[in-house]
């Protein structure tokens, strides 16, 4: 993840909480509108959304959000 | 000079050098997120558009690639919307699944500092 540059990268400028947050912010839609697109748009795209792929695009987000919740919940019952 | 190393420790004011080099930070933020869109588009619009590769790009071909890098776009804006704009509920598990402040949760329609692609879908 581009994130991690930030992270790893052994420098002294403070990235300030909110730029780190826009970062995560603009690599989760990025992440999440590759997985969506491959599950919902199926044919040849054409020049706008048919409802029924806007919504699954939609759904789709949110369900990996759902998901994503459920995970860590599991995993921290694990701990 | 290294864009990474400071030519003092950092006291976490912004003195103008300090500012600078955030400027540059998000800058080079901005341009790794600009090329990583990119990428993404070519590969899901070649796979979606390019089935026979042949010794041209047909006007079919570059037809559809340019409604495909549309249609990418506004996936992006509707997935933003779709986990930002919309029921508290899909915004509150945000928060507990990655710690967001709702202040920038709530700021989010209108996301003009953040980098690419966000900003290209809110247009």
């Amino acid at each position: 993840m581009i994130i991690n540059m930030l992270k790893t990268s052994h420098q002294l400028v403070h990235i300030s909480h909110q730029e780190k947050q826009k970062a995560m912010v603009s690599e989760m839609v990025g992440k999440i509108t590759n997985v969506c697109w491959d599950k919902c748009i199926t044919s040849t795209p054409g020049s706008k959304f048919s409802s029924s792929e806007s919504t699954c695009l939609t759904n789709c987000a949110q369900r990996y959000v759902d998901m994503s919740v459920l995970i860590m919940k599991r995993f921290q019952s694990m701990q | 000079m290294d864009p990474f190393s400071s030519p003092a420790p950092s006291n976490g004011s912004s003195g103008p050098s300090t500012e600078a080099l955030m400027d540059q930070v998000k800058a080079q933020l901005a341009q790794a997120y600009a090329e990583e869109f990119l990428e993404t588009v070519r590969s899901k619009c070649f796979s979606k558009c390019i089935t026979k590769p042949g010794t041209g790009l047909s006007g079919s071909e570059s037809s559809c690639i340019s409604r495909c890098v549309e249609r990418y776009i506004e996936a992006t804006r509707i997935i933003g919307q779709a986990l930002f704009n919309s029921p508290r509920k899909s915004s509150s598990r945000l928060h507990v699944t990655l710690g967001f402040d709702e202040r920038l949760l709530l700021g989010l329609t209108d996301c003009s500092g953040c980098p690419l692609p966000t900003a290209i879908a809110s247009r």
